[in-house]
């Protein structure tokens, strides 16, 4: 695996390298946006991290040339890694083609996070198994399984709890809920949203998997436990 | 009518223009009135040539003759320049003397003299007609007397008028335009000492332009001009105070992160090292917040804020999305972080990216100041005509006394707490002031903890009640 980082501040470079090579990747570093337009030229990347303020070529303009050329080198995924936080710079970014966009200063393990993330989509694209814990959810075959055996979930629970994993650590509305359950018959309320929620805690007890109520918001699953 | 208004062009047109075509007309007039006196003058002396023929009438045998001596005739029809006719006849027809084809009068003449005038010869002439009684025994004989003379005479003064006339307006109107150049400019004098007095000031100098010297036309742009300079002065002062604020703010987590590093890097011990480490980026944290704070109050702040879009948001949605991407931090830090907000749409008008920086500091701080264990809640809801939005929680809660000062810049209620930066409530502020909105401190449910509540103008869904 091959990674371009392109950034013009010797200490946050060294920082970067050093970091992503504990991820067992090969790391190219580019320090303006000549040099990084020059090398994505000849050199086809699994992933590259951008900054914007560069010397010599805007990290846009780098951006934008990566994209026009096209081709396999061309389709790199792109992290943009930049102290630039506004709506308009973050919304240009991404319509230029950048995949993910990160502003500084950041938390290392959220970067490697989706660094991962970007690889794997780069090379399998959105994977079908998600992996929580000791819960496995397989979303082509539509079923969860407990240390490899089966839960016995209906179509609703399953819909829910996939809607959950997938936004692990966030707030997940009961309209998100009712929203992704509503294609198995009617639009249930949100009293029958609380039951189906109940049921889901009961059911996944044993596998030691939290669902928190936020008061007044939604639901919340826990971040996955670390390993 | 021009490219671009010149003071001086308008007031020389204006000035001028009407100078200009009164002199003219005064002109015509003093013309007219000069012709007149002239055409009066010219026609007395006719009507003495006619006297003088009166006087020479003789009554005999019923008839009328005339003793006009060859010197005396001579005298009467030449002159210099004009030719002199005349004819006398008496009543009943008879010619005594004269030219008999001279043009007869026009109306029927009496003792009064009256004018008129005529060809003669293929000349224009001027003819004088009256009656005359020439025998003392019978009133009732009249004799006629026409004279006439060209108008040479005439013609040459009238001439010498229109150009004296015509010629003196002209150096009138040249001397109007040129006094009302020079005058025009003159008057304007003053605004040019004005732009020079501003173009050699170095951006720097912000004191006031001289007021007294400058005339009362121009005083209200020279006091203008000032009251912006006194602004700037007050905004350049307040954000130099700010810079150099924020700047005594980043040293104070440099420092800390410059110690921590110097003793991560003389730690022998592995797990001692780690701890130091650990300060690092607690250190680092915090200079990180502040300087996304800094940013958050530069863009919040009039000057950038002017420029801000405002639409129509609904604060409930609003608050439950941002409530919403503050609850994993609260778990993280062991609170119980809430919401409770109306489900239909309250709109009020306001940035978006605004409200939620402002909504983010007030549950930030909440989660800051909050001991473990405790509960903040974010709430949404209709006031009356207004749109309230708070933020309450169970922590120590603010001390009436300080209620005000929690507002000012950089300001930590105590000097142990060493969490946040002091920015958030003038960030918070500096939002609502961009909004018209309010924020008010009070204190939480049961006496207990902190409620900040940010009070918007609500924008009506429906239309606005009709007045009886």
């Amino acid at each position: 695996m091959r990674m371009l980082i392109v950034e013009d501040d010797p200490l946050l470079a060294d920082g970067l390298t050093r970091s992503l090579n504990q991820m067992g990747t090969v790391i190219d570093l580019a320090t303006d946006g000549a040099s990084a337009d020059h090398m994505l030229v000849s050199q086809t990347y699994d992933l590259v991290i951008l900054d914007l303020g560069l010397p010599k070529l805007g990290g846009f303009e780098v951006l934008a040339n990566l994209r026009r050329r096209g081709g396999s080198a061309g389709t790199a995924p792109v992290l943009i890694l930049t102290a630039r936080d506004s709506l308009e710079d973050r919304v240009k970014g991404l319509d230029l083609g950048a995949d993910d966009y990160l502003t500084k200063p950041f938390d290392l393990p959220e970067l490697e996070a989706r660094v991962r993330a970007l690889v794997r989509r780069g090379k399998f694209g959105t994977s079908p198994q998600i992996v929580y814990g000791r819960l496995r959810f397989d979303t082509i075959g539509r079923r969860a399984l407990l240390d490899g055996r089966p839960l016995e979930l209906s179509a609703r629970e399953l819909s829910m709890l996939e809607t959950l994993l997938l936004n692990a650590g966030r707030v997940v509305s009961k309209e998100q809920l009712a929203e992704q359950v509503k294609g198995w018959g009617e639009e249930p309320g949100p009293n029958a949203i609380e039951v189906y929620i109940h049921r889901l805690r009961k059911k996944l007890e044993s596998a030691q998997v939290t669902v928190r109520t936020v008061r007044g918001l939604g639901y919340l699953l826990d971040k996955p436990p670390a390993g | 009518m021009f490219k671009e208004p010149s003071l001086r062009r308008q007031l020389v047109f204006w000035l001028v223009l009407p100078l200009s075509t009164a002199l003219i007309f005064s002109g015509l007039i003093a013309y007219r009135l000069a012709l007149d006196f002239v055409s009066k003058a010219y026609d007395r002396a006719l009507y003495d040539s006619a006297l003088d023929l009166s006087r020479r009438l003789l009554p005999r045998s019923g008839g009328l003759v005339i003793d006009l001596p060859p010197a005396a005739a001579d005298m009467l029809e030449n002159d210099e320049l004009d030719r002199v006719y005349y004819t006398v006849s008496s009543d009943r027809g008879d010619l005594v003397i004269g030219q008999r084809d001279l043009p007869p009068p026009p109306f029927d003449p009496d003792r009064r003299p009256r004018y008129y005038d005529g060809i003669y010869g293929d000349q224009p002439i001027r003819l004088v007609a009256l009656r005359f009684p020439y025998d003392p025994d019978d009133p009732q004989a009249m004799a006629l007397i026409v004279v006439a003379e060209t108008l040479q005479r005439r013609d040459l003064l009238r001439e010498d008028i229109l150009v004296a006339v015509a010629g003196s307006q002209l150096v009138l109107i040249v001397m109007v335009s040129l006094a009302t150049y020079l005058g025009v400019g003159h008057g304007l004098l003053p605004l040019g000492r004005l732009r020079r007095q501003i173009e050699i000031r170095s951006h720097r100098d912000l004191t006031p332009l001289d007021e007294p010297h400058t005339p009362v036309e121009v005083r209200p742009l020279v006091q203008a001009i000032n009251e912006l300079m006194m602004r700037l002065q007050r905004a350049i002062a307040a954000q130099q105070k700010f810079i150099a604020d924020a700047a005594h703010q980043l040293r104070t987590p440099l420092a800390g992160l410059k110690t921590h590093a110097e003793l991560a890097l003389r730690e022998q011990d592995l797990d001692g090292m780690r701890d130091r480490v650990r300060a690092l980026i607690l250190a680092t944290d915090r200079s990180a917040h502040l300087a996304h704070q800094l940013l958050a109050l530069a863009r919040a702040e009039p000057e950038a804020g002017a420029t801000a879009p405002m639409a129509p948001i609904d604060v409930n949605a609003l608050a439950r999305k941002v409530t919403s991407e503050w609850v994993p931090k609260a778990i993280d830090r062991g609170l119980d972080l809430g919401a409770a907000c109306g489900d239909s749409p309250l709109l009020i008008q306001g940035n978006a990216v605004l409200i939620r920086e402002m909504l983010g500091n007030l549950i930030d701080n909440a989660l800051r100041y909050t001991p473990a264990g405790g509960r903040v809640t974010v709430k949404a809801g209709p006031l009356d005509r207004s749109a309230v939005l708070s933020v309450e929680d169970d922590g120590p809660g603010i001390a009436e006394a300080d209620r005000v000062r929690v507002f000012e810049r950089f300001q930590r209620l105590n000097q142990i707490d060493t969490q946040g930066c002091g920015l958030g409530l003038s960030i918070v502020r500096e939002i609502a002031d961009l909004h018209a909105a309010t924020v008010d401190i009070f204190s939480g449910a049961n006496d207990r903890g902190t409620r900040v509540s940010v009070t918007f103008a609500a924008v009506s869904n429906e239309p606005p009640p009709r007045s009886a």
